[in-house]
């Protein structure tokens, strides 16, 4: 036992870098403000959403009490939890189990296979509490604070929300381990990453457009949770944990206890399925996957001549290096350049799918003369909008990473590297802005003119975008990371470059609106947006030149 | 060729001394073993020496160049592979030779001669269309080094360039160093491996806590106090 429990410690310690935390409050206590304000920062983000969340349980309370169910709640945020569990939980077992660098630290240890994906469930089952905590929080304080229960509904639900992911997240994982046995799919890393990624987007798209057809008055909420009831009980029948836990908070005496005591115990009966079927199969599975045969034939002369290029100025070898490792990495496909199209194409699907007279009319009214020119406003804003929501800037120094010592070693002026990542983040963000172009003329029927305009004024905004986000990676880059999710995804300049991108946001419309206001003809507002953005675009690029040329020289490989 | 003069470095906030007052002189056409032993120093003084840490005092001259004021010159002028090269996983060998001629400015006609003369001596030929990341610490290892000489830079610099080499490319690599300082070359490199720098070396410098502590031919270390095999000689030194 004493092994399996250092290696669960020795797991989460590795994942939530507690050592390197500690190191971080003793040693380097300048760096503190980091972390801080990440987390202030995802905070704030997340207030409107969990402010939403509560305001509709609460209404689902309310809704449920007038039909003598108020412990509807409960059923609805464990089925929830369990399911957003269940699915993320397929992604986050299949990486951690297969893919994950430290495999190979471990497989020669003396550990025995349970041990193993013993340690990895409890990092993934922590990481789950992220998701499943803020989902089953607030219904239980709303259930318990509504129906007035006492110490033990409190002590009981500790319990449920510590055990909660145990359940889904087995049943993820044997699903996985079975999977893993029958096909290898470590051979299709990069197709699961980006199925991952749509999936995930898909999911947030799905429960934005799911929140805008919930109604507005509380009659309706009422009849809207009355009639959905009974969707709860199916899916409650169809994943009985669900049930159990509900009864088992809600149920008093006997009956109370016995189902909180069947949720437990389904809990440990599933996780000992698990460890005793990974002990039989897991290390088959990961070690066949390595059995990777390649077959490296001597290619002729003739071939290795054609594969060698013509000689190319820096700045283009450079771009063209960036372009494709950008294109090659599916974590950085997803939140470049899909999320620089997302923007546009969310707003075409919620157009296509809110198939609402008001709307068609709205639509309708958009290509009328008067309304066209501020219309095509509106549609540069978005462009400008969905220009700064990539991260492709924002990190383009810090995807460099451990590969950084080339770079520094590259007898090419700092001033030109960053002119090749300004290449192809631009491409990225002009990607956007002709994306929110074609929906501006095939969905939104502006006028050929005016979506030009806005698409020039829109290109030229981008420049400063991209380029102040290059900056700010270049000025506090994170170069060390254990992954390409680190680097872009958990990297705070993503954060801050979106703020800068709002920011040079607000500047043009701080243009734009009181000159609509006092009636300037738009042509004008186009073209005064257009010389600013202009002005922007160049003061930022060569603020940007100017901070490489120091920053590089900084920078320790 | 090189010219290390005075040069420190420390670590969190000068607790730590990596370096400390470093004097040591490459001549042309040598072959100079920088030796010690772990933690010494030797990878902080490379790096140094390449531009890849700032020293915090002292200066590095590359052929008569000083990496400080001109570095853009200075690396024109040497070739640099570190002990572990990380290279960009998702490029395949070929499109990392490509970009590395692209951004020495090496001629078409140049490159072709050179990468087809390092893929048929390093065996790569068959990989150079695979992607990086399949490679093997030792191909990673021959792509990092044919990517460094690609523009036939007069001076070599490199951490541990056996380590991970078969025995055949580590031979023929121990060939090239020679050959290259016998046209008035010159190449730095560090090693644990004390038999390569007795047989290849023309000088050794042994660095220890941050200190040049022994430098000379290896009969001159010989010569004084220490007597017998270079092993002998460096124990010796390093315990004191």
């Amino acid at each position: 036992m004493k092994p399996f429990l250092s290696f669960i410690k020795m797991q989460l310690n590795v994942n939530y870098g507690i050592s390197a935390l500690k190191y971080r409050f003793t040693r380097e206590k300048e760096k503190l403000w980091e972390p801080v304000l990440v987390g202030v920062v995802i905070l704030v983000s997340l207030l409107p959403l969990a402010a939403m969340y509560i305001g509709l349980m609460i209404s689902m309370f309310t809704a449920g009490t007038i039909i003598g169910q108020p412990e509807m709640i409960l059923t609805v945020s464990f089925v929830l939890a369990q399911l957003m569990i269940l699915i993320f939980g397929l992604f986050y077992i299949m990486g951690s189990f297969y893919f994950s660098k430290d495999l190979e630290t471990f497989v020669p240890l003396p550990l025995k296979p349970y041990e193993v994906v013993g340690g990895k469930f409890a990092v993934i089952m922590v990481n789950e509490y992220l998701t499943s905590v803020p989902i089953l929080l607030p219904p239980i304080i709303i259930y318990g604070a509504g129906t007035g229960q006492g110490i033990i509904y409190w002590l009981k639900s500790l319990v449920l929300m510590v055990v909660a992911p145990v359940i889904p997240l087995s049943i993820a994982a044997l699903i996985i381990v079975l999977l893993m046995r029958v096909v290898n799919l470590r051979r299709y890393k990069d197709l699961l990453a980006i199925i991952g990624g749509l999936f995930a987007i898909t999911i947030g798209v799905g429960s934005s457009l799911l929140f805008q057809n919930v109604p507005e008055n509380p009659e309706e909420i009422q009849n809207f949770f009355t009639s959905q009831t009974r969707i709860v009980d199916m899916i409650g029948s169809r994943f009985p944990p669900s049930i159990w836990a509900t009864r088992g908070l809600a149920d008093v005496g006997i009956a109370g206890w016995g189902y909180f005591l069947l949720y437990l115990a389904a809990s440990a009966v599933l996780m000992m399925l698990l460890l005793w079927i990974s002990n039989l199969v897991f290390y088959k599975a990961l070690l066949a996957g390595q059995e990777v045969s390649r077959k490296r034939n001597n290619i002729s002369k003739s071939r290795i001549s054609r594969q060698i290029g013509r000689t190319q100025s820096p700045v283009t070898a450079i771009a063209k290096r960036e372009w494709k490792l950008l294109m090659r990495t599916p974590l950085y496909v997803l939140n470049g350049l899909v999320s620089s199209m997302l923007g546009p194409i969310i707003v075409a699907m919620m157009l296509l799918l809110k198939n609402e007279p008001e709307l068609a009319e709205l639509i309708g009214s958009l290509s009328e003369p008067g309304i066209v020119p501020y219309a095509a406003l509106a549609c540069l804003g978005l462009m400008l909008f969905t220009s700064g929501m990539n991260l492709v800037a924002s990190t383009a120094l810090s995807r460099e990473g451990q590969t950084i010592w080339i770079a520094k070693m590259l007898p090419v002026s700092a001033k030109q590297q960053v002119a090749g990542k300004l290449v192809v983040s631009y491409v990225i963000s002009a990607i956007g802005v002709l994306t929110t172009s074609l929906i501006m003329l095939i969905f939104l029927k502006i006028p050929i003119l005016w979506t030009v305009g806005a698409t020039i004024v829109g290109l030229v905004g981008s420049v400063p975008m991209a380029s102040l986000n290059l900056l700010l990676d270049v000025f506090h880059p994170k170069l060390v990371w254990n992954s390409e999710q680190e680097a872009m995804k958990q990297n705070i300049n993503g954060g801050i470059g979106m703020l800068i991108s709002l920011l040079v946001l607000v500047i043009l419309g701080g243009i734009a609106v009181p000159m609509t206001i006092i009636e300037i003809p738009v042509q004008m507002v186009f073209a005064a947006i257009g010389a600013v953005a202009a002005i922007l675009g160049v003061l930022s690029i060569l603020a940007l030149f100017a901070v490489a040329e120091k920053k590089y020289r900084d920078i320790e490989a | 060729m090189i010219e290390i003069s005075n040069i420190s470095k420390s670590y969190n906030k000068g607790a730590v001394k990596a370096v400390d007052s470093l004097d040591l002189k490459v001549n042309k056409g040598e072959i100079f073993g920088f030796l010690g032993p772990n933690g010494a120093g030797k990878t902080t003084t490379i790096k140094m020496v390449v531009g890849l840490l700032n020293p915090d005092s002292g200066s590095i001259i590359i052929d008569g160049t000083d990496i400080a004021k001109e570095p853009l010159t200075a690396k024109r002028k040497m070739g640099y592979v570190p002990d572990n090269p990380n290279l960009y996983d998702r490029l395949t060998g070929m499109e990392y030779l490509n970009f590395m001629a692209d951004v020495y400015q090496v001629s078409a006609d140049m490159r072709k001669e050179r990468i087809e003369h390092y893929l048929e001596m390093f065996n790569l030929k068959g990989a150079a269309s695979d992607l990086i990341k399949s490679y093997s610490h030792g191909m990673k290892q021959k792509t990092a080094l044919t990517g460094a000489l690609i523009h036939d830079p007069r001076v070599w610099i490199l951490d541990e360039p056996m380590v991970g080499l078969d025995p055949k490319s580590a031979h023929l690599l121990k060939n090239q160093m020679r050959e290259h300082c016998d046209r008035g070359n010159t190449v730095f490199f560090s090693t644990h491996v004390l038999e390569v720098a007795e047989k290849l070396c023309d000088r050794v410098g042994i660095i220890h806590k941050g200190k040049l502590i022994a430098i000379g031919t290896i009969d001159e270390l010989r010569h004084g106090e220490n007597k017998g095999s270079l092993e002998n000689i460096f124990l010796e030194l390093t315990e004191q």
